[in-house]
């Protein structure tokens, strides 16, 4: 089944890396927080590794995990030749399915983007990546004219506010935190 | 083959040095550091340390359940770039 969904509303939860077995089972690497709703849902959106391929709506007939990595059977993979064609494929999901996140947690595509600003007002740039950092997460922030990248480190202590409404995080850094 | 409990822990002793200094004057202010291999005390909590990672300093902020662990463990010198848009999360420690 084709679904006529816009791609950039779809969030990646998976990607298919290879056939498993012969009946049409494909390992599926898991690019979510949330591994457990492969077992909870029922559809997912298959959008091919070609550009302007068609999305597909498929079911998930069984799922199982192995090896950090997911197991499915879709109904439309019934045979390993059937799998070799979505090798690469990625199961998205849509917006209006993401779990609700807890208070300070924020999914990293929404926070790619965010203007950061100081508490006087100063503009630092915009958050371009998010570096895992063991303990507590970076934010890489680039500044549109200069081009000077800085790291603000995601604790509460330099992060005052992220608002994703007004699109602007908050923050009070220390002495050399920044270098404008 | 572990460190010998007799020499006790490695604390690099020049950031030692900037951190009590730090905490003498009451300041906080980034301390830049190349030692990941130095041992995270109990003065370095509350300060934030750029830690190297072989192209750039990190800034971390020291909490209290870092201490014991090495600076270089919390600033990764490989950085995989994961899929764009994919359901993941970050949270404000």
């Amino acid at each position: 089944m084709e679904g006529n969904r816009n791609k950039e509303c779809l969030i990646t939860i998976g990607k298919i890396i290879k056939p498993f077995g012969i009946r049409g089972e494909v390992q599926v690497e898991i690019l979510t927080d949330f591994p457990h709703r492969f077992f909870e849902m029922e559809s997912l959106f298959l959008v091919r590794e070609k550009q302007n391929s068609p999305i597909l709506i498929v079911n998930i007939e069984s799922a199982r995990l192995h090896k950090k990595r997911a197991l499915l059977k879709l109904d439309v993979i019934n045979s390993i030749e059937d799998a070799e064609l979505y090798r690469n494929s990625y199961l998205k999901i849509s917006k209006d399915d993401l779990m609700e996140l807890e208070d300070d947690e924020f999914y990293i595509f929404d926070v790619i983007g965010l203007e950061v600003l100081t508490v006087e007002g100063t503009n630092v740039g915009k958050v371009v990546k998010v570096i895992p950092a063991g303990y507590h997460d970076v934010y890489e922030v680039m500044h549109p004219v200069t081009g000077k990248v800085n790291l603000i480190p995601a604790c509460k202590q330099f992060v005052k506010e992220v608002n994703l409404e007004s699109r602007k995080i908050i923050i009070e850094p220390i002495e050399e935190l920044i270098d404008l | 083959m572990s460190r010998s409990i007799k020499k006790g822990p490695y604390i690099d002793k020049d950031l030692l040095k900037k951190v009590k200094a730090l905490n003498y004057r009451n300041e906080k202010k980034v301390v830049k550091t190349w030692a990941r291999s130095s041992t995270i005390v109990p003065e370095m909590v509350g300060h934030t340390l750029a830690i190297h990672n072989g192209h750039r300093h990190v800034p971390i902020y020291i909490s209290e359940q870092m201490v014991g662990h090495k600076l270089g463990e919390f600033a990764m010198t490989r950085y995989f770039r994961g899929h764009a848009g994919s359901e993941k999360r970050t949270k404000l420690k």
